[in-house]
């Protein structure tokens, strides 16, 4: 007999290598020796009840009137008895007075003393179908979605070599495989460190998701929406990537398209306004009054339309990041107060409330940001009654400075809130008489404040006035 | 328009280089108007000319012209010793030009279109200022 230590030794073994499905050791007579926890779950006995009884005594265990059947289904018996290897077979099985169908294999072994003894294992074969099934189904599933897409994908393992590539990823880099090769040798050198940035913080985060921009060898630029899935699976992260660089090309010759059409369109423009100016030099008060009067209408909108075709130029630089921002360190509360001055020199009729110190810096352009003042202001301005003051506050909150413009006009309702930053949006409610805007005041503020991660808001209640609020991260630099 | 130094001795003379006949036609009107003598030219080739026999005492000049371009006669007229204290005001439509008149080292800029006013107040007080 083979001493109790070398069965279980080597019972662990097996049932590691079993470990889902039931198994148990018998031997040569049929006793169970060793059974795992599969086997205590699949007959619903604790393991020391097992441990010692006979495989029939706990197989039989079916109810009297199905024993005949039960015997004869039980499939050990025999088997044991003729010695044979048993690989997957099937039988029906009574379990709580129900039959189930097991699926079940049965290895003889031997050891050296010429001791023999039986590995069983099996496993409930419904649930063993059901499992094959919804693998396949999810492995059809897996597949249809890795491979069936418009995206590269792309599965690596710790160290950013690739084990599964889509063909979608094989077209993008132009190869037939890349399965075993280092992610970061395959994107061009350029632009390799944003992507191992990316790839570094996807770490930490689980998920990232960034555009990248690669310039080739010869000069050639590339662009991939890129997401990082850094826990995909243990050890495994996913690329999923969209190469968007005939998108932002098409764009870009949009843009320059349109940057050239506004440059062309000023040309002229400056030779009417100048002009008109000098038209209305020239002509005498004295002379027919409706002259100057009409040349004034062509002075303005001329004004209107440089306007309008400024604002797209910016909106175009802006969304493009060619907009050129000369930041520097300046006092907030000086910068407002100065704007306001401005303001206050071409519109001597409104009346300005500033409040409030914030005693702090911050980093910015300071045309631009000056530019989302006054166009908040001068906004503020069109929806109020002509007497009432525009009410200016500044203020520190945590580590940003508030500017909030407050008006007492009609207010905006609040479906015209949402699109208020949308470009060439006009409120129903604007005070007649006042100069129109370009349209594109808001949307550029929007835009502006993005650029310094900054944030702009509007709060509003109709016929109470509206609050226009911006928050720029204040700097702890001095200013020079 | 040649007449420079007859009646109007007192008078100050710019130089304006833009290709668009009908821009530089106004500008010159509104010089005279404010009693300068300007004088126009087309392109670079016809001011380098000029300005070799009679030194003005500001120039204006557009950026995009055929040939040489209004911010590189900027930059060799400030790096000349020369011209160096030459007023040089640069127009245009470029949106990049608050920075090619930096870099020219411009005195400088009016983007296009401009007031007139801005343009005759800019002469002025660079002028005004080489008197003192």
């Amino acid at each position: 007999m083979i001493a109790r230590m070398e069965w279980a030794d080597r019972f662990a073994k097996l049932s590691l290598l079993h470990a889902s499905a039931s198994v148990f050791f018998l031997d040569e007579h049929g006793v169970i020796q060793f059974a795992n926890e599969g086997a205590q779950d699949f007959f619903h006995l604790p393991v020391e009840k097992l441990i010692g009884t006979s495989i029939h005594a706990v197989v039989h265990k079916a109810p009297r009137k199905d024993r005949t059947h039960a015997q004869g289904a039980c499939p050990f018996t025999q088997l044991i008895q003729s010695n044979v290897q048993v690989m997957r077979h099937f039988d029906i099985f009574w379990r709580d007075h129900v039959p189930c169908w097991i699926e079940y294999s049965i290895n003889p072994i031997q050891d050296e003393n010429g001791t023999k003894a039986y590995v069983v294992s099996f496993l409930d074969a419904a649930i063993a179908l059901r499992e094959k099934n919804s693998f396949i189904e999810n492995e059809a599933r897996y597949k249809l979605i890795f491979e069936v897409s418009h995206d590269s994908k792309l599965i690596l393992n710790k160290d950013g070599i690739i084990e599964e590539a889509n063909p979608v990823a094989l077209a993008f880099f132009k190869k037939n495989s890349i399965i075993g090769e280092n992610v970061f040798t395959l994107f061009p050198k350029e632009g390799k460190t944003a992507f191992h940035k990316l790839f570094q913080s996807a770490k930490r985060s689980s998920v990232k998701l960034a555009p990248l921009n690669f310039s080739h060898a010869n000069g050639d630029e590339l662009f991939v929406e890129m997401s990082i899935f850094s826990k995909f699976l243990p050890g495994k992260s996913l690329i999923i990537f969209r190469d968007t660089t005939a998108r932002i090309l098409e764009q870009r010759e949009r843009d320059r398209f349109l940057a050239l059409v506004g440059h062309e369109l000023k040309t002229p423009l400056a030779v009417i306004k100048a002009f008109t100016q000098l038209l209305i030099k020239i002509i005498a008060p004295t002379e027919d009054a409706r002259i100057s009067r009409y040349l004034q209408h062509i002075n303005e909108k001329t004004d209107l339309l440089t306007g309008l075709i400024n604002g797209m130029l910016d909106a175009i630089y802006l969304g493009s990041g060619k907009l050129p921002f000369h930041d520097e360190v300046i006092s907030f509360d000086q910068l407002v107060t100065e704007t306001v001055f401005e303001l206050q020199k071409t519109l001597p009729h409104e009346v300005f409330e500033v409040s409030g110190e914030t005693k702090s810096n911050v980093k910015v352009d300071k045309h631009r940001f000056g530019q989302v003042i006054s166009n908040l202001i001068t906004n503020a301005i069109k929806y109020s009654p002509v007497s009432e003051p525009v009410e200016i506050a500044r203020e520190v909150e945590g580590t940003f400075v508030r500017l909030s413009i407050r008006d007492h006009g009609i207010g905006i309702p609040k479906r015209e809130q949402a699109k208020l930053f949308n470009p060439f949006f006009r409120g129903r409610h604007a005070r007649e008489g006042t100069a129109k805007g370009s349209g594109l005041g808001l949307y550029l503020a929007r835009q502006v404040m993005r650029h310094y991660r900054g944030t702009i808001q509007v709060e509003s209640a109709y016929k109470k006035g509206s609050t226009f609020t911006v928050e720029l991260p204040l700097t702890q630099e001095e200013s020079v | 328009m040649e007449a420079v130094f007859s009646a109007h001795t007192m008078s100050q003379l710019i130089y304006i280089v833009d290709d668009d006949a009908s821009l530089l036609e106004v500008l010159q009107l509104a010089l005279e108007e404010h009693d300068y003598i300007p004088i126009g030219f087309a392109g670079a080739k016809a001011f380098w000319k000029k300005i070799s026999k009679h030194k003005p005492d500001a120039v204006v000049l557009d950026i995009g012209l055929d040939g040489e371009q209004g911010d590189q006669i900027a930059k060799k007229l400030k790096s000349s010793s020369e011209y160096k204290d030459l007023p040089v005001i640069l127009i245009s439509a470029d949106q990049s030009l608050s920075q090619k008149a930096k870099a020219s080292k411009a005195d400088s800029y009016l983007a296009k279109p401009f007031s007139l006013d801005s343009l005759v107040y800019v002469i002025d007080s660079f002028i005004s200022s080489r008197k003192e």
